[in-house]
């Protein structure tokens, strides 16, 4: 065997052939032990762990509907802790410890399509899930959190909002891998009404569908060459379209300056 | 649609005795789910990020749960989800993304099978995902069924749904072009001129 035959080869199951070559042929040697450590490299990079306690969840959620009794216990469980939270949440303060953050956010993401469920998790992540100061500070504390340069859309927001609603989220965040900027206000009685922006990844599109409802939340999307853009509150249907629809233009002509 | 796989041997099977007196639930349960991690990670290389994914891997669940009362108790579950999994994913890219994509041809042969450039041993990880990311679908996910999650050649001619000699040609080709890729990341890095 010739090494251009070795080569050819390489990538394969090593018979008697290859055997005898290799074992006079230190290059194709060095060769084979090259291409078998880049194959470990490439699995212990692929192989790294990931977060998928949620999807589990979600998994089983899903698979509810499709009957099966211990189904139906495993998202009883999650409705359940839901409703612990959601009560929670309404009071004032995050009660969710990972497992019940998890829960929640599986039997609330499972609702929307994909393209909705981006800009919910986020809601969820910072809005829900998070502590925040009440009262919140002044709009110029909150917004010192953000790039100088998107602060001009959480003025515009503020400006845009039902009367009483008080900024409390300001930044620039991630989740799933993407990044956002997060906005969110609330009023006296606990309504919370977040925008969310995230550039559009291929193919993203709201469609015939930028409307929807999970849980408690009102979901409104609106969509520019290469952003997508949210609102999301526990408003009313009416009033979180009337929102979305006064925000999208301003919205959209501001991210055009940004870029 | 019903998926059947003809090579019966689990990478590590649970003992049919450990699931007899099981319900479906149960069983699903103890063969399906503790596989969801990796089909996840296989299906994020797959779709290019984490949100399609787990997307592809809850109608792949679906879809396992739906038929899973035909399933073959200590038959390979973890390859019979695979294949859920890239038929899943092959209707979700034909779903989303309704345009034809040029794949290049299977018959490829190594015309100029030579030393491979060595790879920089400070590519990091994420290198050697973005590198993987960049090699063509098809090949890929030969790349991450054979090398990656060490499926024989005929488990992952089954579960793709071609002939065996398309897996090892795939397979030699998506392995040269990941070569490439890394080593182009390695010269763009300052790596480059490696000593051979």
């Amino acid at each position: 065997m010739t090494c251009s035959e070795a080569l050819a080869r390489m990538d394969f199951a090593v018979d008697a052939e290859m055997a005898a070559h290799l074992a006079g042929c230190a290059a194709c040697r060095d060769e084979r032990e090259r291409r078998e450590e880049l194959r470990h490299r490439l699995r212990d990079a692929v192989r790294k762990p990931m977060e998928t306690a949620a999807l589990e969840q979600l998994v089983r959620t899903r698979s509810r509907r499709n009957g099966g009794g211990y189904w139906v216990m495993a998202a009883a469980a999650a409705v359940v802790a839901g409703l612990v939270g959601w009560g929670a949440y309404e009071k004032g303060y995050s009660p969710f410890g990972n497992r019940e953050q998890e829960e929640f956010l599986a039997s609330v993401s499972g609702q929307v399509s994909h393209v909705m469920r981006v800009g919910l998790v986020d809601h969820l992540h910072c809005t829900v899930f998070r502590k925040w100061a009440k009262p919140a500070p002044p709009l110029e504390e909150v917004v010192k959190e953000m790039d100088p340069k998107y602060r001009p859309v959480a003025l515009l927001v503020s400006q845009q909002m039902p009367p009483g609603y008080q900024m409390f989220v300001a930044h620039q965040c991630r989740a799933g891998g993407r990044r956002f900027i997060h906005l969110s206000l609330r009023n006296e009685e606990g309504k919370v009404i977040s925008l969310i922006v995230t550039r559009r990844q291929d193919g993203e599109t709201f469609g015939g569908a930028p409307y929807a409802t999970a849980h408690r939340f009102q979901l409104a999307g609106f969509e520019t060459t290469d952003f997508l853009g949210y609102v999301i509150s526990d408003l009313d249907e009416a009033e979180n379209r009337q929102i979305a629809q006064a925000l999208a233009g301003p919205v959209a002509a501001f991210l055009q300056t940004v870029g | 649609m019903e998926y059947v796989m003809t090579e019966q041997a689990e990478d590590h099977p649970l003992p049919a005795r450990e699931t007899a007196g099981l319900s479906v639930e149960e069983r699903f349960e103890r063969e399906a789910m503790p596989h969801l991690a990796e089909l996840t990670r296989s299906a994020t290389r797959m779709m290019g990020d984490r949100t399609r994914a787990d997307d592809v891997v809850q109608e792949t669940y679906l879809q396992a749960w739906r038929s899973f009362s035909r399933f073959v108790p200590g038959s390979n579950c973890r390859a019979w989800l695979y294949k859920i999994l890239f038929h899943c994913v092959h209707h979700y890219r034909r779903k989303w993304f309704r345009f034809s994509v040029m794949q290049p041809m299977d018959d490829y042969v190594e015309a100029t099978a030579a030393y491979t450039e060595p790879i920089p041993e400070h590519l990091t990880d994420e290198d050697f995902l973005t590198a993987l990311d960049c090699v063509p679908r098809d090949y890929r996910a030969v790349l991450l069924l054979v090398d990656v999650e060490e499926f024989a050649y005929k488990q992952a001619a089954e579960i793709l749904d071609v002939p065996i000699g398309t897996v090892m040609s795939r397979l030699s080709r998506g392995r040269k072009l990941l070569r490439e890729q890394l080593a182009e990341a390695g010269r763009q890095m300052g790596y480059g001129g490696a000593d051979r």
